[in-house]
């Protein structure tokens, strides 16, 4: 098992190294000259130069990227151009609050999803499997930025249940209460398309296993209706492990816009902020964050996987 | 091991058959068609006793033993008779139907693989039954008890196995296993459904002496579903052969196979190759068996028979003894005044 941890822990070192690389590249390639927008269009020909050397634009992109993964390996992630200020605090802010939501949003897309799925393959019939099967459907067609939008007009600013935006009353004591309020909303919305997706994988995984032969073997051997459910609700378990694995990672690549119609200051908004406002170490580090949270995760999944199913750990 | 077997008088009455089948019917109900899949089997297995049911796919004899167990649940209606010690097992309450499987009736399937757990260990399966009819009770004696019957079952190192999963034994190893599963309770009578077929030629004929070994040890009944001729003639004891959901031919092997009476019978044999007899001469039963649910009316073999009489095609034929110990289903083999058989 732990060689197994290993490997995949050794097979993440490329992968980073391959996000860098592409990462520095796609922020060479974006139209946008940094200088120009920070010194705005009135910058003189000298002052221009100046800022070039300074940022070091001027170097060839080899080497620039070796300084930038240089900074980047020792914690420094360099200072953001619009807010003059460091760029990994920031960053690093945000990327918790991101997770926090794409946690709460994962947890509401399981456990939904593992019920509805878990009652529509096993009742397949009846008004209640009917209804799962619809809401599923429903929850994957849906954008979710209007989803958003309708829970903020209706719940939010109609009913005044719930915050409209933000992460904490600027007025309240900002303790659990008020970030759980402020968290409901936007965790439903990111919640309900992974949810869909979890519920209809796994429905067909319930339907799979159920047909297998063991669990047949299972109550020739005298186990209980119960028992051999567990047995097989055990064999769910690897294919749940994919998909919510994929599920959560879409989750934190997709919560922008979540996090843009709800103005929860994780690292979606954080990046969209930033794009247009041309800041490129920012961009460049909350992508990077993004991916390396990305690789983990995958990592954790794979670990898992690897503790349930003892034919991957060989 | 079962109170509710120790009270019943009929278990310590060996007159009485382990089992005996009357007449089952299996048939397939969904919403739109019920099919009959198993229709009127009747057979006696003994004590100690081996009995093949050899037929086709869809003949209806992996049905039959499922049928026996009742695994279908609410998918299929089953009629008739089923008598374990002269005990009716159709329709018998859940509780006692749990407590039978696994304890007094077992049932080795077809494909080993398919049989286990693939996220549990060997151990652990076998003590989960073993605790499940409480032949164990403290977790210690089934973790020994299991490794005992690992051994019984020509395990070489049963501790190592028992720690195993299945994706690390080979299909001969991960068959034993299944076999020690199905033997762990001591059952009266062990059903096997092909349970060779998914191995290699090799480990085939090992899996099979073990199953007689243990026969011979226990004095379980046998009841051995298999499509393959080899087979049955080598592991003896009576055959009956299967055709649309029908017994067409009951009697004791050597003589069913030597001397078949039944139409089909002697064209399953003839389709066989014989040592030393050239290519040419094996030959096939003209057609094919009808897909279940589409049986004709009359003898199901009826269309395919080369000794077919107008009758055929019209009267199903009944089982009748047709020489001592011995019963067909066709009015050719049996020539003279019929007469049906008693059990």
């Amino acid at each position: 098992m732990l060689g197994y941890v290993g490997r995949r822990l050794l097979m993440a070192i490329p992968i980073l190294f391959g996000v860098s690389i592409v990462i520095f590249i796609t922020i060479k390639i974006i139209p946008g000259d940094p200088v120009a927008s920070l010194l705005g269009p009135t910058g003189s020909p000298e002052a221009r130069a100046a800022l070039t050397e300074r940022l070091g634009l001027n170097e060839p992109w080899p080497v620039q990227y070796v300084t930038w993964l240089g900074h980047t390996l020792t914690g420094d992630l360099g200072t953001s151009i619009a807010r003059r200020s460091d760029v990994a605090p920031m960053v690093l802010d945000a990327l918790m609050n991101t997770l926090i939501l794409s946690a709460a949003a994962a947890v509401i897309a399981i456990v939904l999803g593992v019920a509805v799925g878990a009652l529509t393959a096993l009742r397949r019939t009846g008004i209640l499997a009917r209804l799962g099967n619809a809401l599923a459907l429903f929850s994957i067609s849906v954008p979710q930025y209007s989803i958003g939008l309708l829970l903020i007009i209706y719940l939010a600013a109609g009913a005044g249940l719930f915050p409209v935006s933000g992460m904490y009353n600027p007025n309240g004591d900002g303790g659990f209460v008020d970030l759980f309020n402020h968290l409901i909303l936007p965790a439903v919305t990111a919640a309900l398309v992974p949810a869909g997706i979890i519920a209809r994988m796994f429905r067909s995984s319930v339907l799979d296993v159920m047909s297998m032969d063991f669990v047949e073997a299972l109550t020739s051997r005298g186990l209980s209706h119960r028992r051999v459910m567990v047995h097989a609700f055990h064999n769910t378990v690897p294919s749940l492990l994919t998909v919510a694995g994929l599920q959560i990672g879409y989750l934190l690549g997709g919560v922008i816009f979540v996090e843009a119609v709800f103005a929860w200051p994780g690292i979606g908004l954080l990046v969209y902020q930033s794009i247009t406002q041309r800041d490129l170490p920012v961009i460049q580090a909350g992508v990077l964050v993004s991916a390396l949270a990305f690789v983990v995760l995958n990592l954790v999944v794979d670990a898992l996987h690897g503790l349930v199913d003892p034919r991957i750990r060989a | 091991m079962t109170t509710s077997l120790e009270k019943d008088p009929a278990a310590t009455d060996t007159t009485v058959a382990p089992l005996q089948v009357t007449d089952l019917t299996t048939t397939f109900v969904s919403r739109h068609r019920s099919v009959d899949v198993v229709r009127g089997v009747s057979f006696t297995l003994r004590r100690g006793e081996t009995m093949m049911l050899l037929g086709e796919s869809g003949s209806g004899k992996s049905v039959t033993a499922r049928s026996i167990m009742q695994l279908y649940g609410s998918a299929a209606k089953i009629g008739g008779s089923v008598t374990m010690n002269g005990r009716e097992l159709l329709g018998l309450p859940a509780p006692e139907l749990r407590s039978l499987r696994g304890g007094q009736v077992a049932l080795i399937p077809q494909d080993p693989t398919g049989a286990l757990d693939p996220l549990r260990r060997i151990g652990s399966q076998l003590v989960e039954v073993l605790g499940v009819h409480g032949v164990a009770t403290t977790k210690q004696a089934a973790r020994r008890r299991a490794e005992e019957l690992l051994a019984m079952v020509g395990i070489p190192d049963p501790k190592r196995v028992a720690d195993s999963y299945p994706h690390q034994l080979s299909g001969g190893m991960r068959q034993r296993a299944v076999i020690a599963i199905a033997v762990s309770c001591d059952p009266q009578v062990l059903i096997a459904d092909e349970p060779t077929t998914a191995l290699d030629v090799t480990v085939q004929a090992q899996i099979l002496e073990l199953i007689v070994e243990l026969q011979q040890r226990s004095g379980t009944a046998v009841l051995m579903v298999t499509h393959d001729v080899g087979v049955a003639r080598d592991f003896g004891g009576r055959i009956g052969v299967m055709y649309a959901g029908r017994l067409v031919e009951e009697g004791p092997a050597a003589q069913v196979l030597g001397e078949p009476r039944h139409p089909y019978t002697s064209g399953l044999l003839a389709a066989l190759p014989t040592p030393g007899v050239a290519r040419g001469a094996l030959r096939s039963i003209v057609g094919s068996p009808p897909p279940v649910g589409a049986f004709p009316a009359g003898c199901a073999f009826a269309p395919r028979c080369p000794q077919a009489r107008p009758s055929c095609h019209e009267q199903d034929p009944p089982l009748v003894t047709v020489a001592p110990d011995r019963a067909a289903a066709c009015p050719v083999a049996n020539p003279g005044p019929a007469q049906e058989r008693a059990a």
